[in-house]
């Protein structure tokens, strides 16, 4: 190493798979001392999206966190939670009841760390305001909210999603998302109870009316981003049956079988073989529900509710069977009923003040190469790791691969000389140029595991793994 | 480095412990057998191990420091444990479930003859078994499994 006698201070922004993985990998990769990683965490409690993203009833998926433990028990390694960098975007709700930020902003981290790490995620929802009319209705939700929601982000919990209205839910996307909450919707909540869902989802879950799921994309089967996985889930939901779509949708798929890819071809035998119980048996309905672009949730005259979505009925522009082909209208409309719907079409990425300029918009993340920003005026030391480096898509192994990816072009920048070695203090230069502002309790590693540990108490109370705290003020007050 | 590997160390010990002192019943003094496993790195070297009967590919990898995660704790719950089974023995491992295919499915450079490690238990038909660890940046060609 060239840069044999310095040291890489290194600030990491967000502590989900993206952060914990980069984080993993630099020190790993490097002799004990060499370099120092201080994580950023916005809520008290730390990994993003495999906390609060991953569904309950997936707790094999969550394993992750037991290695994020481990890169945590490194000397170092420094977590500094309840702290946010960087102000809200202007696109996101900055507070709520549960949950209100503590910033502090970005030129500080870059005056005191050789390299930043942004693994910050998507904040928000891809917005169809303009092409979707009623979204404001009761009734009406993003899935993304509703997933927070029920596994206790403090940002979603005054949600308090109405799922007793009817029987009739439409969930308006293709991806595992879309998925996960009709999965929610179906599962008899007894089987839930015993996961790390929270206690103020079960009891409102009890409640729950929906009887038929509609699982509407506006593509068909193939061009679905869902996973086989997810499916077959779906399939096998104990008195849950599937109705299957028109021949008209499958009939392509057995005649070109030997066209299609390894994935897709086991998920049309999938919908071929359908559910487990039968739809004569089931006593719960889902269906997917393909060429169909949403248009308007409607109410009936009196209401606020919900009551009915209106679709486009779109056509296929193209091979039938690849991935990428796009749709057009067809002049056809459809109405569909609707006493819950969900619109889960994508997330959105947002730069941070004083990044807008490096911020594709249309790719949905910073521009970077291999997780390097190698252009805007505050690029230098910046990389990028997770969703907002290649866009917010993707299971754990791809965002694990895109952070080991990030974290050797730190390493190999650090060896050229290209950064490290910088007179700088990194979270104790930014307390001492703070002092009095930070008048907000910082988390540490050993904070989060009283929290932790209170946390899995109040879980074992009743007989389940953790019952989370959903508030901020909840969290901190285990550190009273 | 030394800091991340002591619990999989640790883990590795315990099965080898295992492995020796428990005998089998047949033979007096022979005890837990050992299986010849290849794995062919990302960088294309060969890594000889001597593995216990019984363990599977994804502890035997990490046991030994190999550049394999497994971000589920080998639950079958991801993609990351994947291997490229050297064909000549692929038809010897009991066939993947659909849990398995659903995640090889996910799996980056999927081939023929991939498995998930954490699913390749290794038995005595498999002693001098041949896997390689998916490359990023190219296919694996049939060289890759020539004993080196």
């Amino acid at each position: 190493m060239s840069n044999q006698r310095a040291k890489l201070r290194v600030a990491i922004v967000g502590s989900g798979p993206a952060g914990f993985y980069t984080a993993y990998r630099i020190l790993e990769k490097t002799p004990s001392g060499i370099v120092t990683v201080d994580m950023f965490e916005k809520l008290p409690v730390p990994y993003g999206l495999a906390r609060f993203g991953v569904a309950p009833d997936h707790p094999e998926v969550k394993n992750c966190e037991e290695k994020f433990e481990e890169v945590a028990q490194s000397p170092y390694f420094t977590f500094i939670g309840n702290t946010m960098v960087g102000a809200q975007p202007l696109a996101v709700p900055s507070r709520t009841a549960s949950f209100q930020p503590n910033h502090i902003p970005l030129s500080l981290l870059q005056q005191h760390y050789d390299a930043i790490v942004l693994s910050y995620g998507a904040d928000s929802d891809k917005d169809l305001s303009s092409s979707v009319k009623g979204l404001e209705l009761a009734g009406v939700y993003s899935a993304r909210a509703f997933v927070g929601w029920y596994n206790g982000h403090p940002e979603f919990q005054d949600l308090d999603p109405d799922v007793m209205a009817g029987e009739q839910a439409v969930v308006v996307g293709h991806g595992n998302v879309a998925l996960d909450v009709a999965r929610i919707l179906l599962t008899d909540v007894d089987a839930l109870r015993k996961t790390d869902i929270t206690e103020a989802a079960i009891a409102k879950l009890s409640e729950n009316k929906v009887k038929r799921v509609r699982i509407v994309g506006r593509r068909g089967p193939a061009q679905a981003s869902f996973t086989n996985k997810e499916v077959r889930e779906l399939m096998t939901l104990t008195g849950v049956g599937f109705i299957p779509p028109e021949a008209e949708f499958m009939s392509p798929f057995l005649q070109n079988s030997p066209k299609l890819g390894r994935p897709t071809k086991r998920l049309f035998q999938l919908l071929q073989r359908g559910s487990t119980t039968s739809v004569a048996d089931a006593t719960k309905h889902f269906s997917f529900d393909f060429l169909l672009s949403p248009t308007s949730f409607e109410a009936s005259e009196g209401s606020s509710h919900v009551a009915r979505a209106k679709f486009d009925v779109m056509q296929l522009q193209g091979d039938i069977l690849s991935k990428d082909t796009r749709v057009k209208l067809t002049g056809e409309l459809k109405e569909l009923p609707c006493n819950v719907g969900f619109m889960s079409v994508g997330y959105k990425t947002h730069p941070l003040a004083g990044l807008e300029d490096i911020y594709n918009d249309g790719a949905n993340h910073l521009n970077n190469e291999g997780g390097k920003v190698c252009t805007g005026i505050n690029a230098k030391g910046l990389y990028v790791a997770g969703w907002i480096k290649r866009g917010p898509a993707g299971v754990i192994a791809e965002t694990m691969y895109d952070s080991f990816e990030t974290a050797s072009v730190i390493l190999s920048d650090f060896e050229d000389g290209e950064i490290g070695g910088k007179s700088c203090d990194g979270w104790e230069g930014v307390k001492a140029d703070l002092g009095d502002k930070i008048d907000w309790k910082v988390v540490s590693w050993s904070d989060w595991q009283k929290i932790d540990k209170a946390e899995k108490e109040r879980g074992s109370k009743i007989g389940k793994e953790r019952e989370k705290f959903t508030n901020q003020s909840d969290m901190l007050a285990v550190l009273e | 480095m030394v800091m991340f590997t002591t619990r999989s160390l640790a883990k590795s010990m315990s099965s080898h412990i295992v492995a020796l002192i428990v005998c089998r019943p047949e033979g007096l003094l022979t005890c837990g057998l050992r299986i010849h496993v290849t794995f062919i790195t990302r960088e294309g070297d060969q890594v000889h191990i001597d593995a216990a009967e019984g363990d599977n590919l994804l502890d035997v990898a990490q046991a030994h420091d190999l550049d394999m995660e497994g971000a589920c704790g080998g639950s079958c719950a991801c993609s990351t444990c994947h291997v490229i089974v050297d064909p000549e023995f692929y038809d010897l491992i009991p066939e993947p479930d659909d849990d398995e295919n659903d995640m090889l499915d996910l799996a980056f450079g999927l081939t023929e003859t991939s498995r998930l490690g954490c699913q390749v238990k290794l038995t005595k038909e498999l002693d001098g078994l041949r896997v390689a660890l998916p490359q990023m940046t190219r296919n694996l060609q049939a060289k890759d499994f020539e004993k080196r």
